[in-house]
């Protein structure tokens, strides 16, 4: 288990990460969001022992973080960065090896990992003739093809389209079943609320929403309700009791409340006479938390 | 040693080796060599060295005596029979020169095409001519002229009792090899210097250093890339060297090849142990400079702007080097200080050392100083390199390098 406790760091007057208290076990992914600049991964960083933290610790299984156990550690980092003019293979192999792997062996797994995450290309490539998705999913067996136990990825969809993205969404969850500890930024919510187990939300370098994502998400009350109701218009929901604001959604509209209990008064509006083919109260997804969250002061 | 460590030094030499630039490298040199001396061959062949014809208006025995040595004076005697038509023969460039002789006193008049007159040996032929003419008048015996006309002998040699062989090594040997140390040491510092440089700043701007760093360590990049570099001029030097047996071997009669091997044996192990590890030392400490430097940039366009003042630095015993090869300058209080500073010190010490303006001992002191230097800065050289290799500043390089050096709190004072 990897445990991060009360951690700070500060460069100059901007307190960049402040009191960062989280653990992450095996076989659990842990959600990283938070605005650019939230110190996300600066965060990273101190784990890595990039840059040195002004304050608390970070323990695996207990023990502090040495030199040998970071090299086990697999990151993804935000700023994608390959030898341009080396082949894949030179490349994968010479990291491999810094992390200990045998030559042979990270040989046969990056023929493996090529296939898994569909690179197109051959092995003995130029980094600089791939293509952007391309180069990033070389980047991510960069920090895969070790088997590390423990994974950081920094914004690992970003530039993803959705095919590829969902590629490595598949690999986060295989490597969760298999028993990693996860770690990772996005700024992609529905990605985020899929794999994470848990989620830990930074603004200014604080803390200001941690814990399993359904539980954060069930904090803020069933306050979004999409209804589909014939003969009722915008106006006629905007009237009703409890509904804060309107939205046409598809077939039908999408009602924000005051508070969760206002939806029982609604249904029974909308069911007087009879059937409706939708009515779904749901806690606020998490990118709508998140852009409250953004826009409150303090 | 680290296993990283090799790995990273390993990745770094095979990575250039493959390289042309490297190559570029290695026969740069010997391509310079063997331009320059086709040029100065080619000089040589098109320049005009015909023998300078000149008319002598002198005396009769003193135009004979001229005449029957005109080949040891490298002149041919043209016959004319007054001052003045020898002067227009001048004048219209069917001449060299004409040697006018009145009594004691002699004039030589050449046009600006005229071929070159050795006028040091035709004054000291005349001035024996004049002595033994004079001689003749005070009836001496021709044993006595002959004796006058002997020269007097000056052979220069320095007595050292610590180094025999050192000593009696040819001015001009020492004069040529205190240049050719002082460019040598200048060329392998500003080369490594740059390849160093250049493999730091791509690895920066090319934003894989997160990626390295996570799988090794700020210390095993920076040993493993000086290492890695350093057994790329090990490379360089073992090359010239197996070159330079097969030359010594195939080319053992050629004159070339006796007169190099004349020089570099005109000095002692002693010497060239010195001067290597000179060499090694301060090629070493240059390189930490670079690589500190280099750690500073935010992508490969900031490179030559981050090893201008390492190169800066290296000019300054180049320079030296260069204006103490004339005789005498070594003795200078401002070149002997220099010689014992490190990065300095290398290519100053050793023509001090050859040119006996300093000890055995100093030169040990010198080598002691510039080891310690090499250490502080490995050692400081990692510090920096750590904290500068993962930060993008847009700040002046020559700014934050200056800064790199000085004390955090007294940063955070002046903030």
């Amino acid at each position: 288990m990897i445990t991060i406790s009360k951690l700070n760091k500060a460069f100059g007057d901007h307190q960049a990460v402040s009191d960062l208290s989280v653990s992450i076990k095996p076989g659990e992914v842990l959600g990283l969001i938070g605005q650019n600049g939230a110190g996300k991964t600066t965060t990273f960083r101190m784990i890595l022992n990039f840059i040195e933290a002004d304050s608390g610790s970070i323990t695996w299984n207990g023990q502090p973080l040495t030199e040998k156990e970071r090299h086990k550690i697999g990151f993804l980092p935000e700023e994608r960065g390959l030898y341009q003019k080396e082949s894949i293979e030179d490349q994968v192999l010479y990291l491999a090896e810094l992390h200990g792997m045998n030559k042979a062996e990270a040989k046969e797994a990056l023929t493996d990992w090529m296939n898994k995450l569909q690179v197109v290309g051959k092995a003995s490539d130029l980094v600089q003739t791939l293509s952007k998705g391309n180069a990033q999913k070389i980047q991510m067996i960069l920090a895969l093809i070790f088997k590390p136990d423990f994974i950081i990825l920094d914004e690992p969809f970003s530039g993803l389209d959705l095919v590829n993205a969902g590629l490595f969404m598949d690999t986060i969850k295989e490597l969760k079943e298999q028993g990693a500890m996860i770690i990772f930024s996005s700024h992609n919510m529905d990605n985020v609320t899929e794999i994470s187990d848990q989620l830990v939300m930074l603004k200014q370098g604080r803390t200001v929403l941690q814990g399993p994502v359904q539980e954060i998400r069930e904090s803020f009350g069933r306050i979004r309700l999409y209804v589909e109701a014939p003969d009722f218009s915008t106006a006629d929901y905007s009237a009703m009791a409890g509904v804060n604001r309107v939205e046409k959604q598809g077939a039908g509209y999408l009602l924000y409340l005051d508070k969760e209990e206002a939806g029982k008064a609604i249904f029974d509006k909308v069911t007087a006479k009879g059937y409706i083919p939708a009515f779904s109260q749901q806690p606020p997804t998490l990118a709508e938390i998140f852009k409250t969250e953004v826009a409150s002061h303090g | 040693m680290d296993k990283q460590i090799k790995l990273v030094a390993k990745h770094t030499f095979f990575t250039r080796l493959k390289k042309k630039s490297f190559w570029w490298v290695l026969f740069g040199p010997v391509a310079l060599i063997v331009f320059s001396a086709a040029i100065g061959w080619g000089v040589s062949v098109f320049s005009s060295n015909k023998t300078a014809d000149v008319a002598v208006v002198a005396p009769a025995e003193v135009r004979t005596a001229i005449k029957e040595n005109q080949k040891h004076l490298n002149i041919q005697v043209k016959s004319e029979k007054t001052e003045s038509s020898a002067k227009k023969s001048l004048n219209k460039g069917e001449l060299d020169g004409v040697l006018i002789i009145n009594n004691d006193k002699g004039t030589i008049l050449t046009q600006p095409k005229s071929n070159s007159i050795d006028t040091d040996k035709l004054k000291s032929f005349l001035s024996k001519q004049i002595l033994a003419d004079k001689a003749a008048k005070y009836n001496l015996t021709s044993q006595q002229i002959a004796d006058l006309k002997n020269p007097f002998s000056l052979s220069s040699k320095v007595v050292d009792k610590n180094e025999k062989k050192d000593s009696e090594a040819a001015d001009a040997v020492k004069q040529i090899l205190t240049m050719a140390i002082g460019i040598l040491v200048f060329i392998i510092v500003s080369t490594y210097s740059s390849i160093i440089g250049n493999e730091i700043a791509n690895e920066k701007s090319s934003r894989i250093m997160e990626t390295l760093l996570a799988a090794s360590s700020a210390k095993a990049q920076y040993f493993g890339k000086i290492l890695g570099v350093s057994y790329l001029l090990l490379t360089q030097l073992v090359l010239y060297g197996i070159a330079g047996g097969i030359i010594a071997v195939v080319g053992q009669k050629m004159a070339i090849t006796k007169m190099v091997f004349s020089y570099l044996t005109a000095l002692t192990p002693g010497f060239w142990f010195f001067t290597l590890a000179f060499v090694i030392i301060s090629t070493a400490s240059y390189l930490i400079l670079a690589a500190i430097a280099a750690s500073l940039v935010n992508d490969q366009s900031q490179i030559s702007q981050a090893m201008t003042p390492v190169t800066l630095i290296a000019m300054v015993p180049y320079i030296v080097a260069i204006s103490s090869s004339s005789a005498g300058a070594g003795n200078n209080a401002f070149i002997q200080v220099l010689s014992y500073i490190p990065l300095m010190g290398q290519s100053i010490m050793p023509s001090q050392l050859a040119n006996h303006y300093a000890t055995w001992w100093q030169a040990s002191l010198s080598l002691v100083l510039a080891v310690l230097f090499f250490a502080f800065l490995l050692h400081f050289g990692l510090k920096l390199y750590k904290k500068n290799v993962l930060s993008y500043s847009e700040e002046n390089i020559s700014k934050q390098l200056l800064a790199s050096f000085l004390p955090e709190k007294w940063l955070k004072r002046k903030k």
